[in-house]
């Protein structure tokens, strides 16, 4: 008996201590950045009395950063030597935080609260507006006087895009005013298409004779794998073909809407579409696409790249950069490698010029970015550090690093003489460099142009495929348009129009792979008509008038690209 | 026969005197017991706290469900909109097919998920080796310590349409020719769903029959046996009477929760819904309220799902107490 009351005793003060090291308000992870916090001020404080003509504009600076993203990376400021320079020049020193869960819920309680952070990086979305509507957010014009950066380097249209009832709330995420870079391509197996004769692959019916023949003579890898004729990139609701297929019939599309007649239509309205689905339709009863297309997620679509186990592969070919599908496979196949379908990176359907096709597009306004809220006590120097971002020597700088590190000097272009080629440098290099990280706001003009250039001064052998392939082939056929920005703002999801646009769209994204996957084409038209119906009979038509009203005043305001191709008239 | 059952009735009613004698006893003198034991009245301290912080103090959001929540007020102080959400929820065109497949998918796991581990532990308990059935019960629960997370991947490479070890199984004896393509058919997942569920909590489930049937008294066996009683006699009258008032308890809690389907495994089975081809089938009101209310943003009406499902699974608590207090004359609540 008094032994079970000593363990009773023990346990009571053990939870005790428990409780009280749970409701103990600082953890490690917020505690940490206001150690950095100090001492970093403290260094700045250093270089100030060390530099008494950079104290009168620049006196030490400490803000909150918030990253809307629970799965984004945090990275202390000021530790590689990317944000050091930044941190010196600026005098600025930045606290990062971020939410561990449920971002929508923890920016809520941030704005309930009043707490909210100095700056955010954040969607410009439906959050965002509201954001601005509650008077939360600093418009940007007062700092623009002052410092010009940024209104220099954005075009004029793209201001006025990014306004909101007039102001300017956001410094934009990927902002561009060219058509550089490029995602998305076909490519092959080079040894399967060797070994078929190299047929000329420059139409979409030559891509499905050259799966037929993979499927009918490479059934095996020379490993013994199982070898599926076509691969498309992961993605449940089919979007992916879609990008493959609906380009190749010329036509655009914007998620699930596209143009017709002038006028923003579901998808489903278009009979161009319904020919591109129906020919994936094709493919996939001939057998030539994977049973498991709609299942398999990246891992498992990795896996097979790696292994070599497609003929035709439909892929985001830059993500060689970050899970090396492509450098594994030659790794371990040496002589062989996946290769670009040329000449046409979207080979024409039914006998259309390559010069009626649309390849990537983009708009110039980015999706995300950094606001600033009022909360912020020096608005202008948060301004003045991300401005900075938008310049050349900005993207120098995150890029390569400062001076004295990776580079001592410049060529006679101005570019910088790597010590080391980038892809040699080891993971560690580029942490402890900072290199990539900092990359919010990126702006892809000056990031695009200076990677284009750096690469193509290296010999032919060093360059980076993926790099060579974006400025060689994919730059010259990507667009950009404002058209379709901002088109969906004023429908709410918890509005009428919002609930039965999600309605229809979760159910398109439901019913299309079944399309796509059906038994025999009359299956496949039927199961399409009744998407169709299913987004009638929801008030679609509603979604396509408010979202078809600010497209209208769009083009009125910038004009349309659409011109080439089956859009001219 | 009879005189068997009455030997064991007579015995539980004796123990059931001793029980009552003590608790008129302890009513009697409750304070002066509640100070003696004021050091064991300290521990349930957390649970009560625990209790309030995360059942009680969220129930306040409730109101969120009758009202028009947006982004920046402060919960429960948006504008009243009365039942509009819940008029939203019922005219739903997708909620037919998400009530059919909570009820199915509960149903099964409750139809065959909950007296497997029942089985299973009576059936163990007969075993003689004492290591052997030590093993055979730790590898059973090992499997719950797995979350659904790293299950899931377990389970998509293991019936993997390429290789996996169970459509290799099947074509290397013959029984089909063609793989098949488990998570790409919208009419496997309930069997799938069960199946892989009951891998998991099989030998979890069991471990509170153990404890129940391990406090059944030796001497009712010793009992029944000179009474003639053979093996499935005693099971059935003395290990499964014995535990009946847990197995009661059990499924009461159990029926009550059948509007939850078990969130996380269908989630992770379905690629967090991403999978376009099962959600026919795989889409409960859970991963609906998830899908549409969260993800979406709609929040109040998120809010007036999740209290629409509290409510029909308390009326299905009420319901399983009153009949299980009935059939069995033990009830819980």
């Amino acid at each position: 008996m008094k032994k079970s009351r000593f363990v009773c005793l023990i346990a009571i003060v053990l939870t005790a201590v428990l409780m009280f090291a749970a409701c103990r308000k600082s953890g490690p992870d917020q505690k940490s950045p206001e150690n950095t916090g100090k001492t970093n001020t403290k260094d700045s404080t250093d270089s100030k009395t060390n530099d008494k003509a950079k104290e009168e504009d620049l006196t030490p600076y400490t803000y909150t950063h918030y990253y809307n993203y629970d799965w984004w990376d945090l990275k202390e400021w000021g530790k590689d030597e990317v944000s050091k320079y930044m941190q010196k020049k600026f005098n600025v020193n930045i606290e990062f935080s971020k939410p561990d869960t449920d971002a929508k819920a923890k920016l809520n309680t941030l704005i309930t609260s009043g707490d909210l952070p100095d700056s955010i990086f954040m969607d410009r979305n439906q959050d965002y507006l509201k954001m601005i509507e509650l008077g939360m957010l600093q418009p940007l014009e007062p700092y623009m006087k002052k410092n010009p950066t940024l209104e220099q380097n954005l075009l004029e249209s793209t201001r006025e895009m990014l306004k909101v009832d007039g102001k300017l709330y956001i410094i934009p995420q990927w902002a561009r005013s060219d058509h550089t870079g490029g995602n998305m391509a076909w490519m092959y197996v080079d040894s399967i298409y060797k070994k078929l004769g190299s047929p000329k692959l420059e139409t979409l019916d030559d891509l499905y004779q050259y799966a037929c023949k993979v499927r009918d003579e490479v059934p095996k890898t020379a490993d013994g794998l199982s070898v599926t004729p076509v691969q498309f990139a992961e993605g449940g609701d089919g979007g992916i073909l879609l990008d493959a297929f609906y380009r190749s019939y010329g036509g655009v599309r914007d998620g699930w809407y596209t143009v017709l007649d002038g006028k923003y239509k579901l998808l489903f309205r278009d009979p161009l579409f319904k020919e591109a689905v129906l020919e994936i339709n094709r493919w996939w009863r001939n057998g030539l696409i994977s049973e498991t297309q709609f299942t398999d997620n990246g891992d498992q679509v990795l896996e097979k790249m790696v292994a070599g186990r497609n003929g035709l592969l439909f892929y985001d070919q830059s993500k060689d950069d970050t899970n090396k599908f492509r450098k594994i496979y030659m790794q371990n196949h040496p002589g062989d490698s996946y290769e670009m379908v040329l000449p046409n990176l979207f080979p024409p359907a039914k006998g259309l010029s390559p010069n009626d096709i649309y390849g990537e597009w983009s708009n110039t306004v980015g999706g995300s970015g950094i606001v600033i809220t009022k909360k912020a006590k020096n608005p202008q120097r948060i301004f003045d550090l991300r401005s900075f971002f938008f310049t050349p020597e900005a993207a120098q700088l995150l890029m390569y690093g400062p001076q004295g590190h990776l580079w001592d000097k410049l060529d006679e272009n101005g570019l910088p003489i790597l010590k080391k080629p980038e892809n040699e440098l080891t993971a560690d290099e580029v942490n402890a460099l900072g290199l990539w990280f900092w990359m919010e706001p990126g702006f892809a003009d000056s990031i695009d142009k200076l990677k284009y250039a750096m690469n193509a001064k290296m010999p032919p052998d060093k360059q980076s495929w993926i790099v060579s392939n974006q400025a060689n082939l994919q730059t010259p056929i990507k667009w950009i348009t404002d058209e379709f920005v901002g088109l969906t703002d004023d429908i709410k999801p918890t509005d009428p129009e919002g609930i039965n646009k999600t309605l229809v769209e979760d159910n398109i994204g439901e019913q299309l792979p079944k399309v796509m996957m059906a038994k025999s084409k009359e299956e496949a038209e039927a199961m399409f008509d009744d998407i169709l119906k299913f987004a009638d009979k929801n008030g679609i038509a509603a979604v396509e008038k408010k979202a078809g009203t600010v497209y209208r005043a769009n083009v009125d305001k910038i004009g349309t690209q659409l011109t080439k191709g089956r859009y001219a008239k | 026969m009879p005189g068997k059952q009455s030997a064991i009735q007579n015995s539980l009613n004796v123990r059931g005197e001793k029980n009552s004698n003590r608790n008129t006893k302890e009513r009697e003198s409750f304070f002066r017991d509640f100070l003696k034991q004021a050091d064991l009245q300290v521990l349930v301290i957390p649970a009560i706290f625990l209790i309030v912080i995360f059942s009680y103090i969220p129930m306040y959001g409730v109101l969120m469900g009758f009202q028009d929540f947006q982004l920046g007020d402060f919960p429960g102080l948006s504008p009243w909109v009365g039942f509009r959400h819940f008029k939203t929820l019922l005219q739903d065109p997708n909620i037919p097919i998400v009530m059919r497949n909570t009820l199915v998918i509960s149903l099964l796991k409750t139809v065959i998920n909950f007296p497997a581990p029942i089985l299973f532990a009576v059936l163990l308990n007969e075993l003689m080796g004492k290591h052997f059935k030590k093993a055979v019960q730790t590898i059973s629960y090992l499997p719950h310590f797995i979350s659904w997370v790293v299950a899931a991947a377990l389970m998509f490479d293991f019936f993997s349409v390429d290789n996996g070890a169970v459509n290799s199984a099947l074509v290397g004896m013959g029984i089909i020719q063609k793989p098949i393509h488990f998570f790409g058919k919208a009419e496997y997942f309930w069997g799938m769903s069960v199946l892989t569920d009951l891998w998991k909590g099989l030998g979890w489930n069991s471990i509170i029959y153990f404890a129940a049937i391990s406090s059944v008294d030796a001497q009712l066996y010793e009992a029944a046996e000179i009474d003639g009683a053979g093996r499935f006699t005693k099971m059935w009258h003395i290990t499964i009477a014995t535990i009946l008032p847990t197995i009661v308890l059990l499924f009461v809690f159990n029926i009550g929760g059948l509007l939850n389907a078990n969130f996380d495994q269908i989630m992770m089975l379905t690629n967090q819904m991403t999978n376009p081809l099962l959600r026919s089938h795989a889409d409960v009101l859970d991963t609906y309220v998830y899908r549409v209310g969260l993800r979406e943003s709609r929040y109040s009406f998120g809010a007036a799902a999740g209290l629409f499902k509290s409510a029909v699974n308390i009326l299905l608590l009420l319901a399983a107490n009153k009949i299980a207090g009935k059939i069995s004359g033990t009830s819980v609540l």
